[in-house]
């Protein structure tokens, strides 16, 4: 496949993106005149079709597009950092660290008390996850280091978590959480998406400029530090921007996986492999194709709900199973 | 004065003393080699050069600072340094490959500008990459990889060239023009350290050699006062066969090369 530059491609996403995050708008259960919705909505009127938009679908929409970014844009620069096309924020714990967190909240009902206590959760989770993995690695760890403390911790937090279940008082509050747990943008108001909205950015912001230490690495680690690279910060700095970012998402979608291994995998070839060039159009990507499966699920027939984190879930686990084959074909 | 000094550098790995009390002086202009057995510490003080590793005693200055006291950027427009088996975790094309030679030269959110592509451009010239620029790394043969890499190094202007065995499984057209190119850094007043096993390379292109056994400094000198029956009885276990004991006689080998202008 032929690059394609790198604003031609970003431009297209970004129509692609306005064109779905508008459809998204008027997929729904019951039909809406979305453009008079709007109308009413700026004008203060609290009409039914009004409260539709503002409260049901342009959450949903807006959640679905930072999120997706989001997930896009983490695993665009794991793999970048880890050099390696199966590695996505989930591989260093952030992700399970960030459903502890949040289940943490979840079932202890701190989330009643203040607002912003799901979101943090999923942040401290995905931050002690992110750091205990670190420690355990040790400060200059390599990268097969590395993800072995991540695949020891993301056990530790799934084990955790299951005994949160195990330990649930009401079997209504283990379907509460297992039901958050699968994933969905469903039921979201705009208070969701300002919860997920700070981490989120201050998330964006860490990882903005790490782009050309992340093509240096291209050329491995003792080349790369010879570039003038400094690669202990550049870890850190990563590892925190996606503890904040993941784990703000997390706790306001519950688990949605895989965006963030398959769409810098489909757009790869299209920025000539360079990793600093797949930040960006990740993140367009990643929105997109979290837009596009969230409207996917609205389109089932009314009584069978399916959560988006399943639809990404089937259509992500036999795309991971085609790349290590990939991957081993190339090898040997 | 542009130089590298290093003084009585000594480094211990795990259990290992990899090095110990090793000094060494690289002049403008000047090609040093080093050379001796396997493990006996080359890559380390390579290494050590290139700030990659830090010793456990004794000092590197570069121009006269210390090695540690050179922000990341100063370094690094400084030193340049060839890994010994590179490699591309990417497929890149060569041309992006050679482009990141020039990041010291560039900020965070600095665009390349009109000299950095001239710089591109006569690095790829000089390296005879033009017919390849579009073609993906992994798909070159091992001598155009070996190109490839020594025009990324090139391409950030260093004053010194680090470079871990460049030419080991180069054919020998290939070794030469590798050489060859490392010649004419140090013939525009770059300086290069560079390891060899090949002791008629190494003693045909550098000026002065080094030779090291278990981390200490066995010879240093002009490559015909290093390269005698004594030193390589003692690091290689090996002695010159017998009425070929004088090193402009064992290595007096030339090539030359099928290019007008580049025999040797």
């Amino acid at each position: 496949m032929r690059p394609i530059h790198p604003r031609l491609l970003a431009g297209l996403l970004t129509l692609a993106l306005i064109a779905v995050f508008f459809v998204s708008l008027f997929v729904g259960s019951s039909p809406i005149p979305v453009i008079r919705a709007a109308r009413e909505a700026a004008d203060g009127n609290a009409s039914v079709i009004a409260l539709i938009l503002t409260e049901v679908r342009l959450p949903r929409a807006l959640i679905a597009l930072f999120s997706g970014a989001t997930l896009g844009l983490c695993g665009a620069a794991m793999q970048g950092l880890l050099r390696n096309p199966l590695a996505a924020p989930g591989l260093i714990g952030s992700s399970s660290g960030a459903v502890l967190g949040s289940v943490a909240v979840l079932y202890s009902g701190l989330g009643t008390l203040f607002w912003l206590a799901l979101p943090a959760g999923g942040m401290l989770g995905s931050l002690l996850a992110t750091l205990m993995v670190y420690l355990m690695a040790g400060r200059d760890a390599g990268t097969s280091t590395l993800i072995l403390a991540g695949v020891a911790i993301n056990s530790l937090a799934l084990a955790m978590v299951s005994l949160i279940l195990n330990l649930a008082p009401s079997p209504y509050a283990v379907q509460d959480i297992v039901l958050w747990m699968l994933g969905s943008i469903a039921n979201r108001s705009l208070d969701d998406f300002w919860m997920l909205l700070p981490g989120t950015l201050i998330g964006w912001l860490l990882l903005v400029g790490s782009g050309r230490s992340l093509d240096a690495l291209t050329l491995g680690e003792e080349t790369a530090y010879t570039l003038g690279v400094n690669l202990p910060r550049l870890r850190w700095r990563i590892f925190i921007a996606i503890a904040l970012a993941v784990g703000s998402a997390v706790s306001v979608t519950g688990t949605i996986s895989f965006i963030g291994l398959v769409i810098p995998h489909l757009l790869r070839p299209l920025v000539g492999f360079q990793p600093g060039r797949l930040l960006p159009v990740s993140a367009l990507g990643g929105a997109l194709l979290l837009l596009l499966a969230d409207i996917a699920v609205r389109l089932f027939p009314p009584g069978i709900e399916i959560k988006v984190g399943v639809l990404t879930s089937l259509v992500g686990a036999p795309f991971f199973l085609y790349l290590i084959l990939k991957t081993r074909r190339w090898q040997t | 004065m542009s130089s590298i000094e290093a003084r009585d550098l000594s480094l211990t790995l795990g259990s290992n003393r990899v090095l110990r009390g090793v000094s060494l002086d690289l002049r403008p202009g000047e090609m040093l080699g080093l050379i001796g057995p396997n493990g006996a510490g080359k890559t380390c003080l390579l290494r050590i050069l290139a700030g990659i590793l830090s010793p456990s005693q004794g000092w590197v200055r570069i121009d006269g600072r210390p090695l540690q006291s050179l922000p990341a950027q100063a370094r690094s427009r400084r030193i340049a340094y060839l890994t010994q088996a590179g490699t591309a975790h990417w497929p890149v094309s060569v041309e992006r490959i050679v482009a990141l030679g020039r990041l010291p030269h560039l900020g965070n959110w600095q665009l390349p500008g009109e000299r950095d592509t001239a710089v591109i451009r006569r690095v790829i010239a000089q390296t005879d990459l033009h017919h390849l620029t579009e073609r993906q790394f992994p798909t070159l043969s091992g001598g155009e990889k070996a190109r490839v890499l020594l025009a990324r190094a090139l391409a950030g202007e260093p004053q010194y060239l680090l470079a871990d065995e460049p030419v080991a499984a180069l054919d020998l057209a290939h070794q030469l023009e590798v050489m060859d190119l490392l010649r004419q850094h140090c013939n525009h007043g770059g300086s290069v350290v560079v390891i060899l096993h090949d002791l008629r390379l190494a003693s045909h292109y550098c000026n002065r050699l080094q030779l090291l056994l278990d981390g200490e400094t066995l010879a240093v000198g002009p490559p015909e006062g290093v390269i005698g029956d004594d030193n390589l009885k003692r690091a290689f276990g090996v002695k010159m066969r017998e009425g070929v004991g004088a090193i402009d006689t064992a290595f007096s080998l030339t090539w030359v090369r099928d290019k007008p202008g580049e025999g040797q």
